[in-house]
């Protein structure tokens, strides 16, 4: 499974929401990151469809989109996520 | 009238003069002010004078007084202190030590300026009520009622006497108190917030933390330079129109206006599910990030400076329309107070501050971790609601009833 996740350096939301998925991947070390920077990167911005909401996290296996997860979770909210994913 | 009915009569009159006798003193009879005092304390001398003065231009006053240093007039003193220390109903603010004075349900420590008013006040309104005299009922050891204690409203000149500052007037504090409420309500407003949080993710990223205070700290002083500049300015404008009915009415209109605007705002924000940051207008974020960007890369670091006042103006400028509503009103409702020009500077200033006060924050932590801290943008949507709830009831006030703009309260 990887997580594609969408921030911006402007957004504080992101910067809150980063420190908290720092925690996640501690304990889901086989989870695969790939970061994209909303201003720099428009074109992976328009083939995921990520709305005016940011942060942006998408789950993907197999090329298949699973879940998103859009804007502020709390950590006990990203964990519940993760174990109704089976993760 | 049988004899029965005359004792009925008599004891129902009795019953209903109860409250008439022994502590409750009529109008027009004296006036009792219990002085404590130590003969060792300068301020109780400067009260005893004024006392003294009072006693002789008003002859339904008498002036008890108590050296405390007597044990006895000590043990009162400490009945009398603690019974209005304890007073739940009123907060008298009370500090242990000399002078301490009690009018009749009303007790102060200290003296200045604003105890002569309170004494000339409570001494008027004796004059034409009933009141209950708390050291006599402490005398003669009767129970104390709740009801039984006096507190005075603070009106327009009154002075009041706050740690640090000192004597103050009550106009001063309530727009004191306008100005930080307004300006921090005003700080959580979004529009600039964003540059601030960009410029100082690519400073932090560059590590160098010299060159990261000059920068981010020259951004965020322009900004409040400007903010205050503006604020200035829309002040002096409205001093000039403040006595022109219709310019009144209309800003009051401008304001209900941008104060429905922000409620609809956040009824739009309760109505989208997740908490994040909204990406709105991408051309003029894309041309501003741009700007940081060739200035944070700007070798020199006088022309890196150049840029950042520069970027901190014209952002600033523009974003003021964002949050015209705020820092603009309360621009109006310093103009319609006619306070002195030193006095409407430092309320702006203290407006500014709070207004940049979460800024200074997220930048202060950035400075020592190096790392930028989120705020949860959660508060976001309530700046919208609380700023639209204040512009509303500001703008109805400024339309119908302007005299309360006055914080004569």
């Amino acid at each position: 499974m990887k997580i594609i996740r969408f921030s911006a350096l402007w957004c504080m939301s992101c910067i809150l929401m980063k420190s908290r998925w720092l925690q996640v991947l501690k304990t889901h070390p086989n989870l695969e990151v790939i970061d994209y920077d909303f201003d720099e990167h428009s074109k992976e911005v328009i083939k995921y469809q990520v709305g005016n909401i940011l942060p942006v996290v998408i789950f993907v296996q197999n090329d298949i989109e699973v879940t998103r997860i859009i804007g502020e979770k709390s950590l006990k909210e990203l964990n519940k996520i993760l174990e109704t994913m089976g993760l | 009238m049988s004899m029965a009915k005359k004792i009925y009569v008599v004891l129902v009159l009795l019953f209903f003069s109860l409250p008439l006798l022994v502590f409750d003193v009529h109008a027009n009879t004296p006036i009792v002010i219990h002085f404590f005092y130590l003969e060792s304390c300068p301020n109780c001398h400067i009260e005893e004078l004024y006392l003294t003065e009072l006693q002789s231009q008003n002859n339904n006053v008498t002036i008890v007084r108590y050296e405390v240093s007597d044990p006895q007039n000590q043990i009162l003193y400490d009945q009398v202190y603690t019974c209005f220390n304890d007073a739940e109903t009123i907060d008298y603010n009370l500090r242990y030590g000399t002078p301490f004075t009690v009018i009749g349900g009303y007790a102060f420590s200290g003296f200045n300026d604003q105890s002569k008013n309170n004494i000339e006040k409570m001494i008027s309104h004796y004059t034409t009520q009933q009141y209950v005299d708390i050291v006599s009922k402490i005398i003669n050891e009767e129970t104390i009622e709740d009801s039984d204690f006096d507190s005075i409203e603070l009106q327009t000149g009154d002075i009041v006497t706050l740690p640090i500052i000192g004597d103050i007037s009550i106009e001063s504090v309530s727009l004191g108190l306008a100005a930080i409420l307004l300006g921090f309500v005003d700080g959580f407003n979004p529009c600039a917030m964003w540059i601030l949080v960009f410029l100082i993710t690519m400073l932090a990223n560059q590590r160098d933390r010299k060159r990261m205070w000059i920068l981010g700290s020259t951004f965020l002083f322009t900004s409040a330079l400007v903010y205050f500049l503006a604020m200035t300015v829309w002040m002096q404008v409205a001093i000039t129109f403040t006595e022109i009915v219709w310019i009144r009415i209309a800003i009051g209109v401008v304001a209900f206006i941008f104060g429905v605007y922000n409620l609809s705002k956040f009824v739009k924000t309760v109505k989208t599910p997740e908490i994040g940051c909204e990406v709105v207008d991408e051309n003029k974020r894309r041309k501003i990030i741009d700007k940081i960007k060739i200035i944070i890369s700007e070798k020199h670091l006088v022309s890196a400076l150049i840029g950042i006042i520069l970027l901190a103006i014209s952002v600033n400028l523009i974003e003021l329309a964002c949050s015209a509503g705020l820092p603009l009103l309360f621009s109006q409702i310093v103009a319609f107070n006619h306070v002195a020009p030193t006095t409407s500077i430092m309320l702006t200033l203290l407006y500014v501050f709070f207004f940049i006060i979460d800024d200074l924050v997220i930048f202060s932590i950035a400075m020592i971790t190096l790392k930028v801290t989120g705020i949860t943008n959660k508060y976001t949507r309530f700046s919208h609601l609380v700023g639209g709830l204040i512009m509303i009831i500001i703008g109805f006030l400024l339309i119908f009833f302007p005299s309360i703009i006055m914080l004569n309260f």
